[in-house]
């Protein structure tokens, strides 16, 4: 089932987002503008509060920018309504957070297998799909284990199998290694690494670790909001 | 998503938070218990009202009497013929039949056979409107020669046989020989006798004193046994009612110039045919009217059902109250646990729920606890109720017809969908506050 998935193709140009607290606006995003080829494996690196996350949440559709266009395989998500992101999301994006956020009283495999769930895949296979899936990351062995009674460095494995399960265009993951030690950290990196080669989804990781960019083919730097240096580099795979 | 793949989640879930699961569904236990048992009660205590009526016989035949509060001490309290034809006049009515008692000692002998049956005066043709079918042979015919007898007469016979008085000669000693009276002994034990076409000897006693007794014999022949179940218990010849009222007459003096005694003016018992179970209610108040007493089983149906109808209300209070606490319990538990996973809501929104997902999601959760508390509010039902037959057949004993409260099939049922229903709208308020969570917002508490 040698499938090959083709990643979506992310445009971004003139992305403005402001927070509204109350009557207090606090602008995040001042006019963002990059592309991410499709299968690129894409770093996004800035200091803490610069709208890393901001920027991640905007791209996986979970909230509409306040300015500017999002487009992703040309589909404009800043122009859908919230039912539709919904739909576009269960689609096309996986997400994998910092702190896992694995359902606790959910195994291993159910935690992957919910994801199929949400993604309307048919009952037959889905449980095949999810156990193939926490073999590729490494935990054949701990499928039927729950979350707390898994380490971080492979419950975050669960957390990626559960987004790459649906073989979606655009994965991405907001610090994912930033709960694990840099050992660990460095050994999801890989993984993520080789799964952008083998499925070949768009990958947009966001990291405050200029070392990940070596791995990367394309990095983005954000500064208070604005896109302030960007290179791309063709690594050998 | 499926509703398995929505119950797999939510059971995973309430699990997961075992404690409180089971203390909300408690609360849907308590209400449904509470419901099912009085329901169960209810239903036991009317079927065994309605069993009981039917023990009665004819609901349609009503037993008229004189109201004896209204009756003057020493004036006769007997239903006069005057108020038997106000009694035909009553809508509803189909038939009225007085009867009378015989009030003498009679002796019942058929050849050398003697019964201690109950003499009574009826109008044989009006009999079969009352019921009073004949099994074996025929309806006598009203003339003074004929009797119809009930189904137990036959049975009751005895037979007598008396020891001689002792005739020992004095012996040896001089000593007067012990005296024996003279004693009968009594056979029972004949069975059921053939009695239709055999005559009878009813034979009237008066005691004069001193001795002397006073005799009157009539001769009659059985033309009939009536069947199982109608009219008097036990042993009974029935006579026509004009003998009945001959022999009373005899007894008290021969007739109004008799010896003295006030002459017995009407009936001791008048018994009103309905034409309809329906009317009986009306019949019941018509005869009330006319300053005449009667009891219809309706009469106790009707207090029964008034002493149930509190029975339910005041169970079926606990229960009502019982089942709001409990579904606002529900609501309150869904809440807080809503709050608490705000950010796994949201995740799940990230991973691709959408809002009909949340929902059902909460809602089966919801409806869950619903059916949890139900089965255990039902099990407590039966538990109840095998409580409260045991407690009323220790009570009552045979009185009980049949069991005094029982679970159908259906309302076992009827309580796990009314419990589901309950679970389902109680998830209705937090299933929508779970799906109006805005992931990012969710996600950015870490
Ligand atoms: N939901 C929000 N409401 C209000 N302010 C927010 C919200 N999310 C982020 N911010 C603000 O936006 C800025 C950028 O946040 P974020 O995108 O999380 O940065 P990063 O991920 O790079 O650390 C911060 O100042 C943060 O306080
Ligand atoms: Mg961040």
């Amino acid at each position: 089932m040698e499938e090959k998935i083709v990643g979506g193709k992310i445009e971004v140009q003139d992305l403005k987002h402001t927070f509204r607290l109350g009557k207090l606006d606090v602008p995040v995003l001042h006019g963002v503008d990059f592309t991410i080829r499709p299968g690129d494996f894409t770093a996004l690196c800035g200091a803490s509060g610069s709208g890393k996350s901001t920027l991640l949440n905007l791209i996986g559709g979970l909230t509409k920018p306040t300015e500017g266009l999002i487009r992703i395989d040309g589909q404009e998500i800043s122009a859908m309504n919230e039912n539709e992101l919904c739909l576009f999301r269960r689609e096309n994006i996986g997400f994998v957070f910092q702190s896992y956020n694995l359902m606790p009283y959910l195994t291993a495999l159910e935690n992957v297998e919910l994801s199929l769930i949400f993604g309307e895949v048919k009952e037959e296979g889905r449980r095949e799909m999810a156990m193939e899936m926490l073999e590729k990351v490494g935990l054949a062995d701990r499928m039927d284990h729950k979350p707390n009674e898994l380490s971080g460095g492979q419950q975050q494995r669960v957390s990626v199998a559960r987004a790459l399960v649906t073989k979606p265009k655009v994965v991405l993951a907001d610090e994912p290694t930033g709960n694990l030690d840099s050992q660990t950290g460095e050994e999801i990196l890989a993984l993520l690494s080789e799964l952008n080669r083998e499925q070949k989804s768009s990958f947009l990781i966001v990291t405050h670790d200029p070392r990940i960019a070596e791995v990367c083919d394309h990095t983005i730097f954000l500064e208070d909001g604005l896109v302030v240096n960007q290179w791309r580099e063709h690594h050998a795979h | 998503m499926r509703i398995k793949d929505g119950v797999m989640i939510s059971v995973r879930n309430l699990k997961k938070r075992r404690g409180r699961t089971i203390l909300t569904a408690l609360g849907v236990a308590i209400g449904t218990a509470a419901i099912v048992s009085m329901l169960a009660l209810g239903l036991g205590l009317q079927k065994n009202a309605t069993e009981s009526l039917g023990d009665f016989g004819d609901l349609s035949v009503l037993q008229v009497y004189p109201n004896w509060e209204t009756v003057e001490p020493g004036e006769s309290a007997q239903v006069t013929d005057e108020q038997i034809l106000n009694l035909e006049s009553i809508p509803g009515v189909q038939a009225v039949m007085p009867t009378i008692d015989y009030y003498g000692s009679t002796e019942i002998k058929m050849g050398r056979q003697y019964s201690d049956a109950r003499i009574v005066g009826i109008d044989f043709s009006k009999a079969e409107a009352f019921g009073y079918v004949v099994a074996e042979g025929t309806l006598a015919d009203g003339s003074f020669r004929e009797v119809a007898v009930s189904y137990k007469f036959p049975d009751d016979f005895y037979e007598k046989t008396k020891t001689r008085p002792n005739r020992q000669e004095r012996d040896d000693t001089g000593a007067q020989p012990e005296y024996r009276e003279e004693s009968v002994e009594f056979n029972y034990n004949l069975g059921r006798l053939p009695v239709v076409g055999k005559n009878l000897v009813l034979s009237q006693m008066q005691y004069l004193g001193e001795g002397e007794v006073k005799k009157k014999e009539y001769k009659v022949r059985v033309t009939g046994v009536f069947q199982e179940g109608v009219g008097e218990w036990g042993s009974t010849i029935y006579l026509p009612l004009e003998l009945v009222k001959a022999m009373n007459d005899w007894n008290t003096g021969e007739g109004p110039k008799g010896r003295g005694v006030e002459e017995a003016q009407g009936y001791d018992n008048v018994r009103v045919k309905v034409a309809n179970n329906d009317a009986v209610q009306q019949v019941v108040e018509g005869i009330r009217a006319q300053g005449l007493e009667t009891w219809s089983p309706t009469d106790m149906l009707e207090e029964l059902n008034q002493v149930f109808l509190i029975i339910q209300l005041i169970l079926g209070g606990i229960g009502s109250v019982a089942l709001l606490v409990a579904t606002i319990g529900i609501v309150n538990t869904m809440t807080m646990s809503i709050l608490e996973r705000n950010k796994e809501i949201g995740v799940m929104k990230a991973l691709g729920a959408t809002i009909p997902n949340i929902k059902l999601m909460f809602l089966i959760e919801s409806g869950v606890i619903g059916i949890l508390g139900g089965l255990a509010g039902l099990a407590s039902s039966y538990g109840v109720v095998a409580l409260v037959n045991l407690v009323a057949r220790n009570m009552m004993g045979d009185d009980l017809n049949s069991a005094l409260a029982m679970i159908p099939v259906w309302l076992a049922l009827a309580a796990m969908a009314f419990s589901l229903v309950i679970g389902i709208i109680a998830g209705l308020y937090p299933a929508g506050k779970a799906a109006k969570i805005s992931p990012l917002e969710a996600i950015r508490n870490e």
